[in-house]
Order: C-alpha cells, then sequence, then structure tokens
C-alpha cells in the first residue's frame, strides 16, 4: 500500500475516533443532509458579512475619539499610519472595512469582495489593538473572514451543479466552526497546562475551589468593583463553592470544544454551552465577549451540519468523553459478538 | 468528457484547499508553541495563543497609578488608578490596565526609552483631558481574596514620579506615532480580556 493510501487511511481513522464512530447514513439521506446544509451554509456567509458590518458600525460612537487620538502603539499591519497620519489612517480603515464587510455581503459569491471583507477587517482589528494591549474581541471574526475566502465562487444552484465544488463549500464553512471551537481548546488546553505547573509548584489551581473566587477578585479590583459583574463575582468571591463546579464545567466544554467539530449533533448545545460561559464571564468578571458570542450563535448553534430532529439520548452519547466511552465499549461488545457468531472473523 | 474534466478538477481544488486548511493549521499552531515558550512575549497579530486566565493568581503582582494631584482640583486625596473612575473615565478600559503594566515593567527595570514611549500614548489615551495631572508608578504585591475583604497590600513600592502634559496642549502637539510593537510585555499572572 502506497504512503499515501496509508495516510489517507488513518486520517480516515482518526477522523472517525474523534467523531466518536458515527453510523453511516444511508446515501439518499445523506444527500438530502448535504443539499439542505449547503444552502443554509450560503445563507449563513451572507448574514455573517451582514453581521460584521453592523458590529462596524456600532463602532461609530468611537469615531470622533478616534478623530481626535494623538497617539497609537501601533500594530504591524497598520504601521503605515506613520505616513498617513492617524486622521487619514482611521478614515482609510473605517472606510474600507465597512465598504468591504457591505459589499461582501450583498455579494458573497463573490470572492474579490470576500478578499476585500477580510483585509478590511485585518487592517481595521490590528488598528482597533493598537491601543496598547492586545484584546481578542474580533479576532474569531478576522480568522472566518480569512476562512471563507477560501470558499468556491458562485450562488447555491451553481454550488449544487457540482458535487466536488459544494463539498468544499461545506469543507470551508466547516474550516471556520472548527477554526473557532480550536481557540476554545487552545484557551481550555493552557488553563490545564498552567494547572500542572502550579499544583508542581504547590500552588492554588484551576482545579481548586478559589480559582473563579480569586480570579473574580483580581479582575473586580482591577476595575474599581464597577460593571456588571461587581454583584454576582462579590457573591462567589464570598461562597467559592458556588463558583467551582461551574468553573470546572466551563473548563470542561473549552478543552473539548474543537472535538466537537467533528460531532454535529452536539454544534447547538456546544453553541449554548460556549454562549452560557460568556455570559458566566460577563456576570462575575465584568467582561462582555458579546462579538465572540454572535459567532458561536451563527456558526454553532445554525450549523448547517447539526441534525434537525437530535434526540438528547443522541447528544448525551456524542458528549467527548462520556460518548467516547460509551462508543468504544459498544465497539469491543460487537467485535465480541462478532466474534462469536463468526469464530474466523475474530483471526 | 467535459463534465469528468470539471470534476477531476473540482477534486484537485478540494485537495487543494485542504492541504492549505491544513498548513494554516500547522502554521498556527507552531506561532502559538514559538510564542507561548518564553512566558510574556508578546503576541504576533492575528495569531492568539488564547492563553487566557491560564495562571490562576495566588500572590499577585501588578502596577499601578497612584494619582496624587490633579490641576482642576477634583481629586481630593490620593487614589489608586483604578479607584478613581470618577474623575478618569477609562478606568475599566483594559487597554489602559495594559499600558500601566507595560510603563510599570519599563520603568522598574530601567528602561528609559520605553518608559518615555508608553507615557506618551497612556498619557494621551487614557490620562487626557486633565490638567496637571501628577501621579506614581507602583509595584504592588497583594493576596486577592484578601485585598477584596480588606484592601490590604503586602507590598507597595513607589517606582517613578511623573507630571502628565497638560491636556490642551497634548490637543496642539503633532501627532505622536510610535514604532509598531515587538518585544515583550510585561506578564502578570493571568492574562486580561476585554471588548
Amino acid at each position: 500500500m502506497s504512503a499515501r493510501r496509508v495516510t489517507a487511511s488513518w486520517m480516515r481513522a482518526g477522523r472517525r475516533a474523534l467523531a466518536g464512530f458515527p453510523v453511516a447514513p444511508v446515501p439518499c439521506e445523506m444527500w438530502a443532509r448535504r443539499r439542505r446544509a449547503l444552502a443554509e451554509a450560503v445563507t449563513l456567509v451572507r448574514v455573517f458579512y451582514l453581521c460584521l458590518f453592523l458590529i462596524l458600525l456600532d463602532r461609530c460612537d468611537s469615531w470622533e475619539h478616534w478623530w481626535h487620538l494623538q497617539a497609537l502603539s501601533l500594530l504591524w499591519p497598520v504601521a503605515w499610519f506613520a505616513w498617513t497620519g492617524i486622521r487619514a489612517g482611521v478614515v482609510i480603515v473605517v472606510t474600507a472595512s465597512l465598504a468591504g464587510a457591505l459589499v461582501a455581503g450583498v455579494m458573497p459569491h463573490v470572492r474579490a469582495y470576500r478578499v476585500a471583507a477580510a483585509a478590511g477587517l485585518w487592517v481595521f482589528a490590528a488598528f482597533f489593538n493598537s491601543f496598547g494591549v492586545v484584546n481578542h474581541a474580533l479576532h474569531v471574526w478576522v480568522w472566518a473572514a480569512v476562512l471563507f475566502v477560501l470558499l468556491p465562487d458562485g450562488g447555491v444552484d451553481h454550488l449544487r451543479r457540482c458535487t466536488g465544488r459544494a463539498q468544499r463549500y461545506l469543507r470551508v464553512f466547516w474550516s471556520a466552526q472548527a477554526a473557532v471551537l480550536l481557540f476554545y481548546s487552545l484557551s481550555g488546553s493552557f488553563k490545564l497546562a498552567g494547572a500542572a505547573l502550579q499544583i508542581s509548584r504547590g500552588q492554588v489551581s484551576v482545579f481548586s475551589p478559589t480559582a473563579l473566587a480569586r480570579h473574580a477578585a483580581v479582575r473586580l479590583t482591577e476595575i474599581g468593583r464597577s460593571g456588571p459583574g461587581a454583584a454576582v463575582g462579590g457573591f462567589v468571591i464570598d461562597h467559592p463553592y458556588v463558583g467551582w463546579p461551574l468553573f470546572l464545567t466551563a473548563l470542561y466544554v473549552e478543552v473539548f470544544s474543537v472535538v466537537v467539530a467533528f460531532r454535529p449533533a452536539l454544534h447547538r448545545a456546544w453553541g449554548v454551552c460556549l454562549i452560557s460561559i460568556h455570559l458566566g464571564i460577563c456576570f462575575t468578571l465584568s467582561i462582555l465577549f458579546s462579538w465572540h458570542m454572535l459567532l458561536v450563535g451563527l456558526l454553532l448553534i445554525c450549523s448547517p451540519a447539526a441534525p434537525l430532529n437530535a434526540t438528547w439520548w443522541q447528544v448525551a452519547g456524542s458528549l467527548p468523553v462520556w460518548g467516547d466511552v460509551m462508543a468504544w465499549a459498544g465497539r469491543i461488545r460487537g467485535r465480541r459478538a462478532a466474534a462469536r457468531l463468526w469464530p474466523g472473523l475474530a483471526a | 468528457m467535459r463534465t469528468r474534466r470539471g470534476g477531476f478538477r473540482e477534486r484537485a481544488y478540494y485537495r487543494r484547499t485542504n492541504c492549505l486548511l491544513l498548513g494554516l493549521l500547522a502554521v498556527y499552531l507552531a506561532l502559538v508553541v514559538y510564542v507561548e515558550r518564553v512566558p510574556g512575549k508578546e503576541e504576533v497579530f492575528p495569531f492568539a495563543s488564547w492563553s487566557l486566565f491560564s495562571m490562576v493568581p495566588n500572590e499577585y503582582r501588578d502596577y499601578s497609578l497612584r494619582l496624587l494631584e490633579m490641576g482642576d482640583g477634583r481629586l481630593r486625596r490620593p487614589a489608586y488608578f483604578e479607584d478613581a473612575g470618577d474623575v478618569i473615565p477609562w478606568v475599566t478600559h483594559n487597554g489602559a490596565r495594559m499600558a500601566i503594566q507595560h510603563l510599570g515593567d519599563a520603568a522598574e527595570h530601567g528602561r528609559e526609552q520605553e518608559v518615555a514611549e508608553v507615557r506618551k500614548y497612556l498619557e494621551a489615551l487614557y490620562l487626557g483631558g486633565h490638567k496637571s495631572l501628577k501621579y506614581q508608578v507602583v509595584a504592588r504585591r497583594y493576596d486577592p481574596l484578601e485585598r477584596w475583604r480588606t484592601g490590604h497590600f503586602r507590598e507597595e513600592r513607589t517606582l517613578a514620579t511623573f507630571e502628565a502634559t497638560d491636556a490642551v496642549e497634548a490637543n496642539k502637539m503633532e501627532p505622536v506615532l510610535l514604532e509598531p510593537r515587538q518585544g515583550h510585555l510585561p506578564h502578570p499572572v493571568g492574562k486580561r480580556e476585554g471588548t
């Protein structure tokens, strides 16, 4: 067997393991599901650009402040402000990002417009993060926009005519979903790495009951005990055992997010969980990730790959760890049963 | 025949797209590992490592500004930057906090040029609008829960005392443009995030 085939076979096996060994649907059902998913994905891409336009427009109350800026700590994509000056730079960035998002919203099937939207958003995000700190509010949108550049051109009818093209469209859309989920997994993984380090030093770690209370105490004192988190955050600090199970659940959701990309039955439930985590962060740490929540809603809660009628049992059976244990147990049981029926198969 | 050729082409595009996505993933993860192997190294925009709240604050060390005097007399007694919300509107802004951490780290390690650069944008962006603001850069050490309950700091060290440029004069100045950021930022126990 050639190396290429071996690699492909291993990748297929890995994908199946990540997906929790799903039962393959019958072909007609699979094609119907794919047709529906394609139509939904095309609509969602358009909605993505229109939401992006509104997000950028929503900053209009800052335009006057930006107009009067005297100094910036420039990130490299907007280093050219040094030649144009801040005012001209701000005008260029704001105009280009708004125009790019709008034209891509009107004609998302044209790659040139999607490139314009991604480039506009990229420089806008760089400018937005040139105030002395890199926030991550727009990063997920930037990456989703960059990935959507790879979508094949054409409307839904044009895409449907060719299976390969439709498959490519869905794969690129899935990559945007997977990227967002990967970012959450990275965040969770670094928390686990931090926990390992702190446990080895004998410090309070992320698994400690006071972990959330300590984060909240630092954050709320940093901002003068203000914001929406002041009340609930204060309660969590005074009663750390209330926040402990929630924090551990959030850690589980974050760590295994990337696995969920391979399990469509979980897309909607995970989207709700991630938004709930953001609400929890808002009400304990006074940090609102509203743009993340919007994108999670678009890509996961509205996921075109999610089954229309997923039962609770299906969702529970797809859960990372629990679902995997069940799937592996089922496979082992199935093999034993098969070996009893056809002893030659085991050999 | 034409359809078959189109099908082959689409399959090639599909494979190429998959390779591109895998390549992008590899580059992203490599950059994340490269940035995170040195604590405090600033990320390469837009390749965020998403290492947020990774370490639980035990004994916390940070920097803040102790505001001493304001020309307009609105500051009645010295206060830390985060507790001066009634006179400075930017106290909750994450950018202000990170700029202060940057300033404190540069001041503590005697990096004069960096101090001057950070002061330029810190004073223009986050301390603007106040005449003759006198402030100190303070290094602090505290237990978060203890500070929350009692307001007690285990250590407070004054690193430098500065006077912010007159805001009216600052508005008449030529725009100050700084070099694109690179290198290291001070690394508090947990990175903070805010929109």
